[in-house]
């Protein structure tokens, strides 16, 4: 486990396997500081990859999703309702074109 | 003297691809049939389920069929596989059934054929979203076994027109309806729809055309994609902003990791690895292949692999390196890969990647003589005790220790005969002096597995035949018997009279 953790690479992993890992170094972390021992420098680059990867992946998801939803609830829309947006449109272009014709 | 094919040289021989070319399953599966009933149709279903080559899956069961004096029970699981087919390939079967014609058995495939569509016609939602995407097979394969659709509403799907012989549009509210206005939709509305009516990858890009560059429908395609797709795919997805969006990105890691869960497309992904640019996109799929090799698993014990780096062996080291990068992933135990030519260099590769074995071993180059033994010697000489071997070279010996004498000592010190494979490959002429490995080996009445790589090397079938290694010499065989036969009743339910009855 301390050799795939000194030596994983982000792109490989799964999340699964990031939060495993992160787990992991957090771990080792607090073992180091119960024993009062220096920590090394690997350990708190590792960590802040594995967290960064984590917390990024987890972000592209959640905004993944939300265009899924968006577009599934643009779908779901009635005939009636589409019409409704589109003469609002129609609307909103028809003023700004008055506007700039009168400047 | 005996001269019939082992289960083992059948199992080696019938896992291999022919990429397309069925033809070759003929003669092999012909006799493995005539000698092996009972085994060849366990394989039929054991190929089914284990089985990576889908032509295997398609030929078997038909060469199987060729044979007269099959019996019955064995005929009923054939025709229970081909009916377990998706339409493409039973259409590849259907033509290859036409092909080698089944003497007394063709009515029997052609009702088959019928029952098979029918049953599929009885739910017309599931129907239309298979025929969504293989219109133009089940079209042909209706046409190819004289088959008339039951339902009007498939006959106007499938021809266009009513049973009356009238031109009908397509069904209102259908998925070709869907499909057909997706271009005139607005880039979320189509992305919507092709996620709630679940529309498939191919389809959606093909109706769509050049609007499927929209993030909105790139994101809808790609969760629509199968991992085969997704795998072949990625370097279009590259180029359409998947390492750059970060909504795409998200959709692409939620994909991979759904694909690396699919025993389906192990054999292609490190092709496809190769063909991107992008080094973040090519670990992703190299990480992607590592998790699906595991999910293959079925391989136990502590492996070693003989290489051979002889003179004008490059080929075989580069088949040496992919067999142990399997293995690495495969096995739960411990893997050394030995380069020989009259002296080891031995190589740990335990969990190692197949890319990362290949930059290890990069200037190891092929030169000298012949001696398969001495990889082995080393094992003897520092106590490693090893559960299989897996041997590639052409299997000429020239220099001591050969290696069946080893092999000999070998086992008598660990108390165990330990099954070996050979990936036969280049064929070059035995000089006077050389010995064949499986000639000496058979020799001192020890069996060994071969599997025949001397014609031409298949990178994609190599996954394969590793995953069919096993510890124990004849273990591979049980799970080939232990897999249950299918009935055909239990696969088609409108099997027969029902199938009349429907019809009318």
């Amino acid at each position: 486990m301390l050799h795939e953790f000194q030596n994983f690479n982000k792109e490989r992993l799964d999340m699964a396997q990031l939060v495993a890992l992160a787990a992991f170094g957090r771990q080792l972390r607090a073992e180091y500081e119960t024993h009062q021992l220096e920590e090394p420098e690997w350990l708190d680059v590792q960590i802040k990859t594995l967290r960064r990867e984590i917390v990024s992946r987890n972000a592209d998801s959640i905004d993944a999703r939300r265009r899924e939803i968006r577009s599934r609830l643009d779908s779901l829309k009635t005939p009636t309702e589409k019409r409704e947006e589109l003469q609002k449109e129609l609307a909103a272009l028809d003023e700004k074109q008055t506007k700039a014709a009168s400047a | 003297m005996e001269t019939g094919l082992t289960k083992n040289r059948i199992l080696s021989e019938l896992s291999k691809s022919p990429h397309g070319v069925l033809k070759e399953y003929v003669s092999i599966g012909k006799q493995a049939t005539a000698q092996e009933p009972e085994f060849m149709a366990h394989l039929i279903a054991w190929d089914r389920v284990k089985g990576q080559v889908r032509d295997a899956k398609v030929a078997l069961p038909v060469v199987s069929l060729t044979v007269p004096g099959f019996p019955e029970e064995f005929v009923d699981n054939s025709l229970a596989h081909l009916a377990m087919l998706g339409p493409r390939e039973l259409l590849k079967a259907f033509r290859f059934v036409l092909e080698l014609k089944l003497p007394g058995r063709m009515r029997a495939v052609r009702r088959l054929i019928e029952a098979y569509l029918h049953e599929r016609e009885v739910n017309y939602p599931k129907w239309e979203r298979l025929a969504i995407q293989h219109r133009g097979t089940l079209r042909e394969l209706y046409a190819l076994a004289h088959v008339k659709p039951a339902h009007e509403k498939v006959n106007v799907v499938l021809y266009g027109r009513s049973f009356d012989k009238v031109k009908v549009p397509y069904p209102a509210g259908s998925l070709f309806e869907a499909v057909a206005m997706l271009k005139d939709m607005s880039p979320v509305e189509a992305a919507g729809v092709i996620a709630s009516r679940g529309i498939p990858f191919l389809i959606a890009s093909g109706a769509l055309g050049s609007k499927a560059k929209d993030p909105d429908l790139v994101l809808a395609l790609i969760n629509r994609m199968s991992p085969t797709e997704l795998v072949t795919n990625t370097k279009m997805l590259e180029k359409l902003g998947v390492k750059t969006n970060p909504a795409l990105r998200g959709a692409f890691e939620k994909a991979l990791e759904k694909a690396s869960k699919s025993k389906a497309n192990v054999l292609k992904t490190s092709r496809a690895a190769e063909a991107i640019e992008d080094e973040g996109l090519k670990e992703k799929l190299r990480g992607m292949q590592e998790r699906q090799i595991q999910a293959l698993g079925g391989v136990d014990g502590n492996w070693l692999v003989l290489a051979d780096r002889s003179g004008s062996m490059a080929e075989t080291m580069e088949v040496a390196r992919t067999v142990s990068g399997t293995l690495a992933k495969l096995v739960k135990g411990k893997v050394w890969l030995v380069f020989f030519d009259t002296s080891p260099q031995t190589i740990d590769v335990t969990g190692l990647a197949l890319d990362v074995i290949k930059k290890a071993t990069e200037h190891i180059r092929a030169g000298g003589g012949t001696s398969i033994g001495c990889g082995l010697q080393r094992m003897f000489d520092e106590n490693v005790e090893v559960d299989g071997i897996a041997v590639i070279s052409d299997a000429q010996e020239n220099s001591p220790p050969f290696f069946a004498d080893v092999y000999k000592r070998y086992s008598e010190k660990f108390g165990k005969e330990v099954p070996v494979y050979l990936y036969r490959t280049s064929k070059t002429m035995p000089y006077y002096a050389d010995r064949d490995l499986a000639a000496s080996m058979k020799n001192i009445g020890l069996d060994i597995q071969e599997f025949d790589l001397s014609k031409t090397v298949d990178y994609y079938s190599l996954p394969n035949l590793v995953s069919t290694m096993r510890v124990s010499r004849y273990s591979l065989i049980d799970e080939v018997m232990a897999t249950k036969l299918l009935k055909l009743s239990d696969v088609l339910k409108l099997e027969g009279k029902e199938v009349k009855a429907h019809v009318a």
